[in-house]
């Protein structure tokens, strides 16, 4: 093996160890939460506000 | 595009134009939407002994909202209709946050609940709302079951002031046999509540041949005094046959006792029966002189002999937000 190919396969296997370290480091850093933004317009049928104060019948 | 979704232990990773597991979080063009923001599908006026809770403003009434979906599919879930159900599928108030705080001042509530469903699924309409309640010094109670990612919890603490957080069993298995879920992401929410500093109050519904062995009681009971103290109150709650587990008998008044009793032997303060009536299993006795403090019947107040939070008899402080 010529110097110049021995330095090359040095090159390519700390490029991949380097690529590997920072893949790891991404996954093992907790991962931001981000907000849900409001939909405007709900998907269901919309009604007015009454039994307010009224007792739920659910529980909790 | 997908997004995924951090509110929750199940990081839903959603597709385009579909929604996480709760059915209320989707995924519209690479954005994540909340659709019940500001859509309460129930608004009630409730007993705050209805909740439960016993240790925060008793005999005070508690505006209620919820909107439609759930993070965990308990097969035995008391709300199933809303809980479970698409919002396509259930009607709606239009409600933004500032409404619900308006309501609450002109009826003079000085609590909102976040409750019936799990207040974690619509965790940016409860954050807002409680914000806003908090600036116009109205006080905000969670009922949840806790399983939300550490990140937003800590987040969603800072503008709450008390949760009834529910334990719904104690091994692995039953949470994810039963809730579709997983057990360690509650035990750390409940950790973290009671460690901001907010009044925690835990929920243990009492499930027939699920969860009603005295050993996994004790095993229950052990976990809360040592990971969030003696002093922290536990309601054991009787189940009901509902949704998919129509099969299984109510849950007895001897069952409930005997969990009462194991609880109180292993050195809790307060424990008390739920969706039950009971001679002693709804008041509130001093840990020290064991003297009756507050009388209950159902959700009404029949005596409250606190004085200044404390007990009137040895004056032993009572854990609780009573003014």
């Amino acid at each position: 093996m010529t110097r110049r190919k021995f330095i090359q396969k040095l090159l390519k296997a700390g490029s991949a160890i380097i690529v590997g370290v920072c893949w790891l480091a991404k996954k093992a850093t907790p991962r931001k939460f981000v907000w849900a933004i409001r939909l405007k317009k709900y998907p269901g049928f919309l009604k007015t506000l009454q039994d307010v104060y009224k007792q739920s019948k659910w529980s909790g | 595009m997908k997004v995924q979704c951090e509110l929750c232990p199940k990081v839903c990773l959603i597709e385009s134009g579909q929604s996480g597991e709760c059915r209320v979080r989707i995924n519209t063009d690479g954005v994540l939407r909340t659709v019940v923001y500001g859509y309460p599908c129930s608004m009630h006026d409730d007993p705050i002994e209805k909740k439960p809770l016993f240790h925060f403003l008793p005999g005070s009434r508690i505006l209620s909202i919820a909107t439609a979906g759930c993070n965990l599919h308990c097969l035995f879930c008391q709300n199933w209709e809303i809980s479970q159900a698409n919002p396509e599928d259930t009607p709606a108030y239009i409600c933004p946050p500032e409404r619900v705080v308006e309501i609450a001042k002109e009826q003079n509530y000085t609590s909102i609940a976040y409750t019936y469903t799990d207040p974690i699924i619509y965790y940016e309409y409860t954050y807002d709302t409680s914000k806003l309640a908090r600036e116009a010094n109205i006080r905000n109670v969670l009922v949840t079951a806790g399983y939300i990612n550490e990140q937003p919890w800590r987040k969603l603490l800072e503008v709450v002031d008390a949760a009834n957080i529910d334990l719904k069993g104690i091994t692995e298995d039953f949470y994810r046999r039963v809730c579709l879920g997983t057990l360690k992401p509650v035990q750390q929410a409940l950790v973290l509540a009671k460690a901001s500093g907010i009044l925690v109050e835990v929920t243990n519904l009492i499930i027939p041949t699920l969860n009603d062995k005295p050993e996994e009681i004790r095993q229950l009971v052990r976990w809360v005094k040592a990971n969030l103290g003696g002093e922290t109150p536990l309601h054991f709650s009787r189940f009901f046959p509902r949704y998919k587990m129509q099969h299984l008998p109510p849950t007895s008044l001897k069952t409930l006792d005997i969990a009462r009793e194991i609880a109180i032997a292993e050195g809790l303060d307060y424990v008390y029966t739920g969706n039950i009536s009971s001679e002693f299993g709804q008041n509130t006795y001093c840990p020290g002189c064991k003297e009756l403090l507050i009388e209950r019947s159902g959700y009404t107040i029949l005596q409250n002999r606190l004085k200044e939070g404390c007990c009137p008899d040895c004056g032993k402080e009572i854990y609780g937000v009573w003014k």
